[in-house]
C-alpha cells in the first residue's frame, strides 16, 4: 500500500513548472483571474469578492513526460508497475524515448485567502488579494532512469552518468499583493501589481555536478551541491567536524513562532492591452518578476566524493547494509555553513501575450495566448489556442488547445456558472479524458485545476442576443 | 429562451466530459498490485570489499600470551611477575627465638617472714646468630602487637603487693616507655604462678654484633604464710619467631638469598598446533624489571636461559640456550634502597614509614645482541626455562643493610616478540610458516535480495571475480569457495577455485616496500548455476596460507593487508517477486 502511495504521489505531484495560472482563465472575461495575468485588464464585473478559502483553490501536479499509466500499468486484467517482468525491452525503449534529459515533477497549489476589486471612477479598476502558494519541484534527469532500465551494459569499461540537473525545491510563502489597471483610451489600458512576499519556509538543493561513473571494481559518486533551508526553528545538529548529524525541531508551535524571522520578498506585475479595432485585443504583460530573501537559514555544502566498492566487510563485522553507506557519505560529504547567510531566490517570472477576437457581438470570441516560463533559468514556452463562448449572463465556457514546448498538445476546458452575485467556476488547461475507478486521471501527465466561489456585483449585461430564434 | 436552453446544453456537454467520459473500471490503483521486478540488462558492480590488516584475524591472546600492536609494529607479549619479598626475608632468619628458664633465689626478711625480695641478672643467649661472619643482625625495632611471654612458677602463694621487675639495659634493650617507663617493665604476681605477655611494641633491641642481651629481674613477694628459707622460683622467657617491623645488620655475598627455576609456556603455540607453524622471531626482547624494597646490596644471577622445544629438522625434542658473550649466564645489580633513606626517622616515622616509597627500580634486557636470544627461537618453542640467584654483594663504605618486614623484591619478565623473522636461505625447514586458515568470508545474503523472490531466465549468465592485492611480505596460497546460507557448508564444489599469492616486495630489513600484483579468479556461473547461488548461497570463504618462500627475512608490520575485492558481471533477464514465497495474492 505504501508503494501506491508513493506512485500515486508520483503520479499526481508533478512537473514543468509553469506555475499555476491555468491559461484558459486568460479569455474568461467574467472571472477576475485574468487581472492576475495581466494588471492591465480591467473585469467585466464592477466588483468582485474572493470569499477566503473558496474563492481560488489552484493545484497543478506534474509528472513530467510521464502519466500514471506509464508506470503503473494494466497487463491482461492485473495492475503492474512499469518494471514489471512481463514487459519486454520494446516497451522499456518506448518508455525510456517519452523521457526527457530533465524531468521535472512538479506540484503546486494556491488558495486565496481572501481577495476583492472594484472599479474606480470610470477608468480605473483596482484589485487586492492575498493567497498562500506552496509548491514542490524536483528534477530527475534521464541518465537516472537509464540506470534503472537499462543497467551498466558496458561490462569492460566504465559507464558513466551525469546527474547533475538532479534538483529539488520547496517554497510555501503568502503572496500580498495589489493592482491597478487604468484605461488610457479606448485602445490603451495599462496596469501594474506590487506583490509583497512573506516566506513561510523554503528549501532547495541542488548540484553544480553529481556523477556516477559505474564499472566492475567500483562505482564512484563525484559531485558538488549545496543545499540552503529556511525552516524556522529548525536546528542542524552537527559532529565536531561540522557534519551533519541531526535535526532538531521544537514541540511546541509558539517555539516555531517565537523563533520565526522575517523573509520577505517583492515583485511586480506589468500589463498593457491594446485594442487595435473594436473587437481585437492585444495584450502583454510581465509576471512575478522579483525575488524573495529568506531568512532562519541553514546552509550545507556538499563535496561529494565515495567510491562504493562493494560492501565493505571488516573482519568481525556482523552486518552491513547500503542504507548506512549511503547515510555516510551524505554525512561525510556535507558541512555546515555556520554563517547563516540570508539567500535569496528568484521568483518565477512569465511573460503572457494574447490575442483575442471576439465576434457575433462578443458572445463568441478566439484567443491565442503564448504562455513563457522563465523558471531555474530555462525558458519554457506554451501556447494555447482557444474558443470562448458566452452566450448568456449566467454561463461561459471556454474550450482550449495547448502545444507545450518540446512536448505534448492537451485540451483544456473552462466553465462558469453565474447566478448573480454567486459565480461557482472550475477551468482546466489539461483536460484529463480518462480516470481511473478512482476517478484518477492516469493517462495525463499533467494536471492542473482551478475551481472556487466568488461573488461578482455590477457585471456587464450582453444588450443584444446572440441570435434571433425563428420560433 | 433559446439562449437559455443553449446554455443549458453546453452546460450538459461540458458535465458529460468531464465526468462520464472514460471511466475504466478495471484500472484501480485501490486493488492489488504485482511490483514484481523484472530487469534485462547487463550489470556491473562490486559486491564485496575487504581490506583485511594482518593482526585483525588473529585473536587478542593465545592463554597467556597477547597481541599487541604500537607504532605500526605487532608483538606478541607476555608478562610474569614474582613477589620475592616474603621469601626473601624468610630465607635471611635474620630474627630472635628462644626459650628461656632461670631459678632464682629467694631471699626472706627475718623481721617479717611472710615476705621476701629476689633479684638475679638474666642473660639471654642466642646461640645461632652473629656466629657466621658473613653475616650479622644488628638490631631491630620490633611492630605494634609483637610481644615476648613471660612465666614465673612460685613455691608459695603470692598475694597482694608481690611483684617482678624487669629492669633493660636502654644500650641492648630499649622499652616503649609509654608502656614501660624507666626501661623497666613490672608484672603483678599472683597465686603460685603468674603469666603474662610482655609487649615489645616500638620496643628495640641492640645486639651490637653480639648474640646476648641482658635484663635484671627483681621482685618482691608477699605470701600469707612464712615462707622458708632456701626456697626458689623459677622464671621463663619465650620469644616467638617473629619479623620485627626492621632489622638491621649485614648480608656478606657468600649468602645467597634466593634461588629459583622459573617455566614459562609460550602457551601461544597450543593455538596454533592445528597446523603447521615455525616463527623464528628476529629479536626477541625479554625484558627483566626488578622492583626493590628490601635495603641489602645485591645482585641478579642468571644462571640460563634455555628454551625447550622441537626441532623442525629432526623433529626430535631438543632446548637451546641463550648466550652471553660465550657464557649461558650473566648478572646484574638489582638498585637498592641505601640507610641514608631512613636515617635520622624516629620510631614511630619507622613504624608508620611507607616502604614502596624507597624502592628502586632496576630494568634488564635481554636481547638479540645481548643473550642471543633469537637463537632460542630456532627450534619451535614450548617453554622458556630460566634459573637465577639473588646474592648480597659487598658496597664499600656501606656495611649495613635493612629491610622492613613488608619489603619487597618484585621481579617483572616481560616478553616482547616483535613479528619480525629470520630468513634461513641455508634451511628451509627453518623459515617463517604458517598454515593457519584464517577465513574471510563475504556475506552474499547482505547485499542481494531475498533469493526466495528472485527468478531468472535461461539464458542468465554470470561472472564473479575475485581480485587479491597481497601486501603482506609473505606469499601464499589463498583458497575460495562458496558457501551455504548458514556459512557452514559448501555449494557448488565445481567453482572452487585456488589463487596464488606472490609476496610483496621488501627491502633488506624485510619491510614491505610495493604490493604484489594483483592476481584475478573468474568463476562464471550458467543459468542453473548462478540460480543456485542466488538461491542457496551465503557467502564466499576464501582461506588463506602463507610462508616464507623467498628465505628472506620479513617484518610484518600492523598495516600490512590483503585486500579483497569481489566484483559481477551479470547479464540476462532477472524478475523479483515481492510475493513470492509469502503465499500473498498478487
Amino acid at each position: 500500500m505504501k508503494k501506491f502511495r508513493l506512485l500515486a504521489v508520483l503520479a499526481v505531484c508533478l512537473v514543468s513548472a509553469s506555475y499555476a495560472e491555468v491559461n484558459s482563465l486568460y479569455f474568461m472575461n467574467y472571472l477576475p483571474y485574468k487581472l492576475y495575468m495581466n494588471p492591465a485588464f480591467q473585469n467585466q464585473c464592477e466588483t468582485y469578492v474572493e470569499l477566503p478559502g473558496i474563492s481560488t483553490i489552484n493545484v497543478e501536479a506534474n509528472i513530467g513526460a510521464l502519466s500514471l499509466n506509464d508506470v503503473l500499468k494494466l497487463k491482461d486484467g492485473q495492475m503492474v508497475t512499469f518494471l514489471h517482468p512481463s514487459f519486454g525491452g520494446s516497451e522499456r525503449d518506448a518508455l525510456f524515448k517519452k523521457l526527457k534529459n530533465n524531468n521535472v515533477v512538479h506540484e503546486e497549489l494556491n488558495v486565496s485567502v481572501f481577495g476583492f476589486g472594484f472599479r474606480v471612477k470610470k477608468k480605473g479598476y483596482l484589485s487586492i488579494n492575498m493567497s498562500v502558494r506552496q509548491d514542490l519541484t524536483g528534477y530527475i534527469p534521464k541518465d537516472l532512469f537509464s540506470l534503472a532500465l537499462y543497467g551498466t551494459p558496458d561490462s569492460t569499461n566504465v559507464n558513466h552518468y551525469d546527474l547533475r540537473n538532479t534538483k529539488a525545491s520547496a517554497n510555501a510563502y503568502i503572496d500580498l499583493n495589489g493592482g491597478y489597471s487604468h484605461r488610457i483610451n479606448d485602445k490603451w489600458s495599462v496596469g501594474g501589481r506590487v506583490h509583497i512576499l512573506l516566506g513561510l519556509a523554503n528549501a532547495n538543493a541542488s548540484f553544480s555536478n553529481l556523477d556516477i561513473n559505474a564499472e566492475a571494481k567500483q562505482w564512484r559518486v563525484t559531485g558538488n551541491g549545496v543545499i540552503n533551508t529556511s525552516v524556522p526553528a529548525m536546528e542542524v545538529k552537527t559532529d565536531s567536524t561540522g557534519r551533519i548529524s541531526g535535526f532538531n525541531f521544537p514541540s511546541q508551535f509558539n517555539d516555531y513562532i517565537k523563533s520565526y524571522k522575517l523573509s520577505m520578498g517583492a515583485a511586480f506585475d506589468l500589463g498593457a492591452v491594446y485594442k487595435p479595432i473594436k473587437d481585437l485585443s492585444l495584450s502583454l504583460s510581465i509576471k512575478d518578476a522579483g525575488f524573495m530573501v529568506w531568512d532562519n537559514v541553514n546552509s550545507a555544502n556538499g563535496n561529494i566524493d565515495y567510491t562504493f566498492k562493494g560492501i565493505e566487510y571488516h573482519y568481525g563485522e556482523q552486518g552491513v547494509n547500503y542504507g548506512d553507506s549511503i547515510l555516510k557519505v551524505l554525512q561525510q560529504s556535507y558541512t555546515v555553513d555556520n554563517n547563516k547567510k540570508k539567500y535569496v531566490t528568484a521568483m518565477n517570472a512569465k511573460m503572457y501575450f494574447g490575442v483575442e477576437y471576439s465576434f457575433l457581438r462578443d458572445m463568441m470570441s478566439v484567443g491565442l495566448l503564448s504562455r513563457t516560463d522563465l523558471n531555474a533559468g530555462r525558458l519554457q514556452e506554451e501556447l494555447t489556442l482557444s474558443y470562448n463562448l458566452r452566450p448568456c449572463s449566467w454561463f461561459s465556457m471556454s474550450a482550449s488547445y495547448s502545444f507545450i514546448s518540446g512536448g505534448f498538445s492537451t485540451l483544456g476546458v473552462g466553465l462558469n456558472l453565474r447566478l448573480s452575485p454567486i459565480n461557482f467556476y472550475v477551468v482546466t488547461d489539461y483536460m484529463p479524458l480518462y480516470y481511473s475507478a478512482e476517478g484518477i486521471p492516469y493517462r495525463s501527465q499533467r494536471v492542473n485545476v482551478q475551481a472556487g466561489i466568488l461573488l461578482t456585483f455590477g457585471c456587464k449585461k450582453k444588450s443584444e442576443p446572440l441570435f434571433t430564434p425563428s420560433m | 429562451m433559446r439562449k437559455n436552453l443553449l446554455c443549458y446544453a453546453l452546460l450538459s456537454v461540458l458535465f458529460c466530459g468531464f465526468f462520464t467520459a472514460c471511466v475504466n473500471k478495471e484500472y484501480t490503483v485501490k486493488g492489488p498490485i504485482d511490483y514484481s521486478v523484472g530487469a534485462d540488462m547487463t550489470i556491473i558492480g562490486p559486491v564485496g570489499h575487504t581490506k583485511v590488516k594482518l593482526y585483525e584475524p588473529l585473536p587478542e591472546n593465545f592463554n597467556s600470551f597477547k597481541f599487541k600492536v604500537k607504532d605500526d609494529e605487532i608483538y606478541l607479549c607476555k608478562q610474569d611477575t614474582q613477589h620475592l619479598g616474603n621469601d626473601i626475608i624468610e630465607s635471611l632468619k635474620m630474627f630472635i627465638k628462644g626459650d628461656f628458664s632461670f631459678p632464682i633465689d629467694i631471699n626472706v626478711n627475718p623481721q617479717a617472714k611472710q615476705t621476701g625480695t629476689f633479684e638475679k641478672t638474666l642473660e639471654f643467649v642466642f646461640p645461632d646468630l652473629n656466629t657466621n661472619p658473613n653475616e650479622r643482625l644488628d638490631s631491630m625495632l620490633f611492630n605494634d602487637g609483637q610481644y615476648m611471654t613471660i612465666s614465673l612458677t612460685m613455691p608459695v602463694s603470692a598475694t597482694d603487693g608481690s611483684y617482678i621487675d624487669l629492669i633493660c639495659n636502654n644500650n641492648e634493650f630499649e622499652l616503649n616507655s609509654r608502656i614501660y617507663p624507666n626501661n623497666t617493665a613490672r608484672f603483678n604476681l599472683n597465686g603460685t604462678f603468674t603469666e603474662a605477655k610482655f609487649d615489645l611494641s616500638r620496643s628495640k633491641i641492640k645486639l651490637h654484633g653480639g648474640n646476648k642481651f641482658y635484663i635484671t629481674a627483681k621482685g618482691y613477694l608477699v605470701s600469707n604464710s612464712e615462707i622458708p628459707e632456701g626456697l626458689e622460683e623459677t622464671f621463663k622467657l619465650k620469644i616467638e619467631k617473629q619479623v620485627p617491623r626492621i632489622t638491621y645488620g649485614y648480608l656478606g655475598p657468600d649468602r645467597v638469598i634466593y634461588e629459583t627455576t622459573k617455566k614459562i609456556a609460550f602457551s601461544y603455540t597450543k593455538d596454533l598446533t592445528s597446523t603447521e607453524f615455525f616463527l623464528p622471531f628476529y629479536n626477541p626482547v625479554i625484558y627483566i624489571n626488578g622492583l626493590n624494597s628490601i635495603g641489602i646490596p645485591a645482585k641478579y644471577e642468571l644462571d640460563y636461559v634455555k628454551m625447550l622445544g622441537f626441532d623442525p629438522d629432526t623433529k626430535q625434542r631438543t632446548f637451546v640456550s641463550a648466550d652471553f658473550n660465550g657464557q649461558p649466564g650473566t648478572e646484574f645489580v638489582l638498585n637498592y634502597p641505601t640507610p641514608a633513606e631512613i636515617k635520622g626517622l624516629s620510631t614511630d616515622q619507622l613504624i608508620d614509614f611507607n616502604t614502596t616509597s624507597i624502592a628502586k627500580t632496576t630494568e634488564f634486557k635481554l636481547d638479540k645482541d645481548f643473550g642471543h636470544t633469537d637463537r632460542l627461537f630456532q627450534i619451535k618453542g614450548d617453554s622458556l626455562v630460566y634459573h637465577y640467584r639473588i646474592r648480597p654483594i659487598d658496597v664499600q663504605g656501606e656495611n649495613i643493610s635493612y629491610f622492613f618486614n613488608n619489603s619487597q623484591i618484585d621481579i617483572l619478565i616481560n616478553a616482547e616478540l616483535m613479528c619480525k623473522f629470520i630468513g634461513n636461505k641455508d634451511n628451509p625447514n627453518k623459515n617463517f610458516y604458517i598454515e593457519k586458515r584464517d577465513t574471510v568470508k563475504f556475506d552474499l545474503s547482505k547485499a542481494s535480495l531475498d533469493s526466495t523472490n528472485i527468478s531468472l531466465k535461461d539464458d542468465f549468465e554470470a561472472r564473479v571475480r575475485i581480485s587479491l592485492i597481497n601486501h603482506l611480505p609473505v606469499g601464499g596460497v589463498a583458497e575460495y569457495n562458496l558457501l551455504s546460507k548458514d556459512l557452514k557448508s559448501g555449494i557448488l564444489p565445481q567453482k572452487n577455485g585456488t589463487l596464488t599469492l606472490k609476496e610483496a616486495t621488501i627491502d633488506s630489513e624485510g619491510i614491505v616496500t610495493a604490493d604484489a600484483p594483483n592476481v584475478d579468479a573468474y568463476v562464471k556461473f550458467t543459468y542453473n548455476e548462478y540460480k543456485e547461488l542466488v538461491n542457496t548461497g551465503g557467502g564466499l570463504q576464501i582461506i588463506y596460507r602463507v610462508d616464507n618462500k623467498s628465505y628472506a627475512d620479513i617484518w610484518f608490520k600492523s598495516n600490512d593487508w590483503i585486500d579483497g575485492t569481489v566484483d559481477l558481471w551479470a547479464k540476462g533477464f532477472i524478475s523479483y517477486d515481492a510475493n513470492k514465497g509469502k503465499g500473498g495474492a498478487k
